[in-house]
């Protein structure tokens, strides 16, 4: 059984001339261990089905399923805070809290104890390739890779099976980018996740096990093309 | 618990912005500490004007013209001296004396010391020195008290006397070496009727004048008079009131035995008494200087009363948007934290914590201020209204974050 399914998703939203429809009749299953990637023109849906699969939006209509189960069933914020993680373009790191601290966060917000969160904070630390010397240090005084290596971390110690990345490589350079992709490879391949990756970059594409492409809210697999 | 995780980095790390809302929360609540101060500062103030600025009352003739020689019946000094006071030969609860203060009387007779009655000789029986002007500073001939002896003479019954220094000389003292007039005294030089012994007054005190007055306490001459005339005739009578703020009430007693000044001279009619009984004085009341003083301190009192609520607005308005703008500034950081699956309860959780933390301290400094300074304590209902109104702000802040533009606020560019 797929750990992420779409079943006839469908999402509208009014801007101030107009009704976009931004996802149209989404109908796809996504399983653990594969690394997907979703592509398109700006504009054509990719934000909106990864926010619709993250449980922060809601479809009109259709649903998304979490091994088989509608997750307007599901409670949403247990799901994003133990099943599922977001990774963002802008990293959407805690600006005042430090590396380790960050990656605490989701941990405390578990009912994890400081000794273990601190503990599971800096294996997951360790894991993407920051060692000591950045867990004192704050957002501020990371690169771009390196803070959305901290935001990889964070999902990786909550043990996130589905990982929904929105750009994670948009706003970083061509080696950090590579080193990023590297590592959701990883995640998907090696720990088993299913990772889905919105991306304008066809590098990203090219790593991936298998692209969708969105048009005006449609979905299919590139390959179909 | 993440309540408390997520406070502890955050005001470890950004303490100059919870101390920015710190001392907004003590500054609100400090300024309406010292406005109500202020506010209590007028109205002591009031009741400090109607206890100190002397309101006086002098009876006069009924033009009120004329404030000596009056010829004041017994019975309208009786009203100012006696401890009883009836109406209508019904006795009121309360005399009209206990109305005024520090009655200033003078009755005078002519005295004969030894050659005869002469306009010149006049006896005055004061009840106290202010009310024979010749005898105050402002005259330039003040009294010279002997030894043993102050101004306090003229409230007593004793036989005491202030005699012109010029008199003092022509007198021989006893072997105490004190100074005594004998004297005679009739209402006027040529009345028929005088006292029939001899009155022994001792001398304490002169003044320095070219008359041959005599000045005793009040009480001497009021039995002098009723020995003499059968009644008491008085020449002056001015008292202060006792309680300013019993002055209106005050008022309606007068008016039930003085006529206002009536530059016509028509009198005014006793009320309630037969047409030909018309009131022969009438009082005026020097209440200029408390009317100017209470009317610009109300004047003050009610601009105060008016600014009370608008400044009691704006500062629940300013708690709101300090509120709402001190999460508003995160609304990124809060979205971050939701996305992360921080219920929505928490996140307005962290809103209402943190703003209570940084307005406790606020308080306790406004409230330090307030006793530092001295002035009113803190408003309660104030208080109380800046921080709903910062609780309102924050947590709006932290819904309009985590609601629906949430994800917007998230895929924003930095």
């Amino acid at each position: 059984m797929s750990i992420l399914s779409a079943q006839e998703l469908c999402y509208s939203y009014k801007t101030k001339y107009q009704t976009v429809q931004a996802v149209k009749d989404v109908t796809c299953d996504w399983e653990a261990g594969v690394f997907y990637a979703l592509v398109g023109k700006s504009g054509s849906g990719k934000t909106t089905l990864l926010s619709l699969l993250a449980g922060l939006e809601k479809p009109q209509s259709g649903c998304v399923l979490v091994d088989g189960r509608d997750l307007r069933e599901l409670d949403v914020d247990l799901y994003r805070r133990s099943r599922a993680s977001v990774i963002y373009q802008s990293y959407n790191l805690f600006p005042l809290m430090t590396v380790r601290e960050n990656v605490m966060y989701p941990l405390k917000l578990a009912g994890v104890s400081d000794a273990d969160a601190r503990t599971r904070a800096q294996d997951a630390l360790a894991r993407v390739g920051l060692n000591e010397d950045y867990w004192k240090r704050l957002p501020a005084m990371l690169s771009g890779g390196e803070q959305q290596r901290v935001a990889i971390a964070r999902t990786l110690a909550v043990g996130a099976e589905i990982i929904l990345a929105d750009e994670p490589t948009g706003n970083l350079d061509t080696e950090n980018s590579s080193q990023i992709v590297q590592l959701l490879a990883r995640l998907a391949h090696e720990e088993h996740c299913c990772v889905l990756v919105v991306t304008h970059d066809p590098e990203v594409a090219k790593v991936a096990d298998i692209v969708y492409r969105m048009d005006s809210g449609h979905m299919k697999e590139a390959a179909d093309e | 618990m993440i309540i408390g995780f997520y406070e502890r980095t955050r005001l470890k790390r950004a303490p100059w912005q919870a101390l920015s809302l710190v001392l907004l929360v003590a500054l609100l609540c400090a300024f309406f500490a010292f406005f109500e101060g202020f506010l209590q500062q007028k109205e002591r103030d009031i009741d400090t004007a109607y206890d100190v600025i002397p309101v006086t009352l002098v009876l006069s003739n009924i033009t009120g013209t004329q404030t000596d020689h009056l010829e004041i019946f017994d019975y309208e000094i009786d009203y100012f001296l006696s401890e009883k006071y009836s109406v209508r030969a019904v006795l009121q609860p309360r005399a009209f004396s206990t109305y005024v203060k520090d009655v200033r009387l003078k009755a005078s007779m002519y005295y004969n010391a030894g050659s005869s009655f002469d306009e010149q000789n006049q006896l005055f029986g004061l009840t106290a020195v202010e009310a024979a002007p010749a005898l105050l500073p402002v005259s330039g001939a003040p009294v010279a008290y002997l030894d043993g002896f102050d101004a306090s003479l003229f409230a007593s019954s004793e036989p005491l006397c202030v005699v012109p220094a010029s008199m003092l000389e022509t007198l021989m003292p006893d072997a105490d070496g004190i100074y005594t007039v004998s004297l005679t005294a009739r209402m006027a030089p040529k009345a028929q009727k005088e006292s029939a012994e001899k009155t022994r007054l001792r001398v304490a005190g002169t003044y320095q004048t070219d008359s041959q007055a005599i000045y005793c306490p009040y009480s001497i001459v009021a039995a002098l008079q009723v020995e003499v005339n059968g009644f008491i005739v008085g020449d002056s009578l001015s008292a202060t009131v006792r309680n300013n703020r019993e002055l209106d009430e005050f008022r309606v007693l007068l008016a039930r035995h003085f006529a206002e000044p009536d530059p016509s001279g028509k009198g005014t009619q006793l009320p309630g008494a037969s047409t030909h009984f018309i009131m022969q004085h009438s009082v005026t009341i020097h209440d200029e200087a408390l009317r100017a003083t209470l009317n610009a301190l109300n004047r003050n009192l009610q601009t105060l009363y008016r600014l009370r609520p608008i400044f009691a607005f704006i500062e629940v308005a300013i708690g709101a948007i300090a509120g709402f703008f001190y999460f508003h500034v995160r609304r990124r950081e809060l979205a971050v934290a939701r996305s992360l699956g921080t219920r929505k309860s928490q996140v307005v959780g962290i809103g209402v914590i943190e703003t209570l933390l940084v307005y406790l301290p606020g308080l306790a400094l406004a409230a330090a201020a307030s006793i530092f300074t001295g002035s009113a304590a803190l408003h309660i209902p104030i208080a109380i209204a800046v921080l709903l109104s910062m609780e309102a702000g924050a947590a709006a802040a932290c819904l309009t974050a985590t609601n629906g533009n949430g994800i917007r606020i998230l895929r924003e560019v930095e």
